[in-house]
């Protein structure tokens, strides 16, 4: 890792409520800045957890896009998570970018991985997005157009703080996906 | 309620002494064994600048702080110090720390001369009136060092405080400090008033050294502290452990505008129930 992360014991005075024994990367190296880390986590966790979106959709954008923006370890923390929110191993497989068979996703789900795959990569086409859009707004409502969008916006984000910071995936989480084969 | 009026309460309700606390420098000209910053003429220097020191001053009288302390490293090490000090003190009352062995300087007493009708009190650190105590924790020669610029300091009629930092485990002994640096000081011509002893906080160079006693900032005043690396809860509080920041009483790396760590202070203390306060006494390390 590139910053030192805070241990409990090190926790700033105002973000103590973040810290824990079992605290994961993100909030023990953003706890260097407590300020951030106040206004950062409650929209981070606002925006993973549950909310109008499923979480199984929720999973299918940030596997996704982590996959798409080369993010190691949000690919391999998120392709446990998304297991456990029962996707499927082909569906896993399409999501990390290992299959382009996109069939594994029908109706909704098509409309919205065809939409994370052109906004979610490094460069937007802007025909390739419109089109994925005019797609999208046949199955899902501009409420959630807006959810899933900002979605995808907060994974780039940390995409780029993890792999800047080179943010290490949790020994656990390596321990199933090696046992998965999925390393 | 607004920050102005929030903040007056908690200095009413004696949660915070309103005071704040500027950290000019990191490095020291001597080495204390127990220094907090663990500062020494190795350290980096991790220095507010003059133009921040002055504007969280200005910002600070607005919101209701009654005075400010400038500690280090060794303040005086700054060579701008003396003027920031004149500055400061038109806007809000000044205290500065300092382990005294830079006041005999020709250019720093000019200043202190300057300036002597302002408020501005200089709180010189004699550990012990026996200078082998005082040079175990502080260094060799450090006694003679730190006193010698005291009488031309009192003749001159600036306001002068000595602090002790003291670790006694018993009534007794620290009378006996107390008692024996008080006589010392009205040798001096300064009097008992003048004398503030202050506890060794397990924390910096002391807690390498395992000397002093464990805090948790509960027990601590509430006095916002500004520094190179961010706001802290007290001036106990951003302390270095092998190189290493101590985070735990940090509260936001936004030293100014002032408002932000103030706000964040504030909130701090609102979680702190009145036994948790009561339970630790503050008083001992003012």
């Amino acid at each position: 890792m590139k910053v030192e992360p805070l241990t409990l014991e090190q926790a700033p005075l105002s973000v103590r409520g973040f810290f824990s024994e079992t605290t994961g990367p993100l909030v023990s190296t953003m706890g260097h800045v407590p300020e951030l880390l106040q206004v950062a986590m409650p929209m981070i966790t606002q925006q993973f957890g549950p909310s109008a979106l499923s979480m199984r959709h929720k999973e299918i954008v940030i596997l996704g896009v982590s996959a798409l923006q080369g993010c190691r370890y949000c690919t391999e923390t998120h392709t446990v998570i998304a297991h456990r929110e029962c996707l499927t191993p082909e569906e896993l497989l399409v999501l990390r970018g290992a299959t382009e068979n996109a069939s594994e996703f029908v109706d909704a789900e098509a409309s919205l991985w065809s939409y994370v795959l052109a906004v979610g990569a490094g460069t937007i086409d802007r025909s390739q997005s419109d089109r994925a859009m005019d797609l999208l707004k046949n199955d899902w409502l501009d409420f959630e157009i807006v959810e899933i969008t900002m979605l995808i916006s907060t994974t780039i984000m940390l995409n780029r703080y993890c792999i800047a910071l080179d943010i290490p995936t949790a020994p656990l989480h390596l321990d199933w996906l090696s046992q998965q084969d999925w390393l | 309620m607004s920050l102005q009026t929030h903040f007056k309460k908690i200095i009413e309700d004696g949660k915070s002494s309103g005071r704040l606390w500027l950290y000019s420098n990191y490095h020291c000209n001597l080495e204390c064994r127990y220094c907090l910053t663990a500062s020494s003429p190795r350290s980096p220097v991790r220095g507010l600048t003059k133009s921040q020191m002055l504007e969280a001053v200005r910002q600070a009288k607005g919101l209701g702080f009654t005075s400010v302390g400038i500690t280090g490293g060794e303040p005086f090490l700054q060579p701008w110090l003396p003027d920031v000090l004149a500055e400061i003190a038109e806007l809000l009352p000044v205290i500065v720390l300092t382990n005294g062995t830079m006041l005999t300087r020709t250019s720093i007493r000019q200043q202190l001369l300057k300036s002597k009708d302002l408020p501005i009190q200089i709180q010189i650190s004699v550990d012990d009136p026996d200078p082998v105590v005082h040079d175990n924790h502080r260094g060799e020669g450090s006694f003679r060092r730190a006193i010698q610029g005291i009488p031309w300091l009192i003749e001159q009629g600036v306001s002068v405080r000595i602090s002790s930092t003291r670790s006694f485990t018993t009534d007794a002994d620290r009378d006996a400090h107390d008692h024996a640096m008080c006589q010392w000081m009205l040798e001096l011509g300064l009097v008992e008033s003048d004398h503030v002893a202050r506890t060794m906080v397990k924390r910096g160079q002391a807690q390498q050294n395992t000397m002093g006693v464990q805090v948790g900032w509960e027990m601590l005043p509430a006095d916002l502290t500004l520094t190179r690396m961010g706001a802290f809860y007290s001036p106990f509080a951003p302390t270095f452990v092998e190189d290493r920041l101590q985070t735990d009483m940090l509260l936001t790396r936004t030293i100014l505008p002032l408002s932000i760590p103030l706000k964040q202070l504030i909130r701090c203390l609102d979680t702190v129930s009145p036994e948790q306060r009561a339970a630790g006494d503050a008083s001992g390390f003012v």
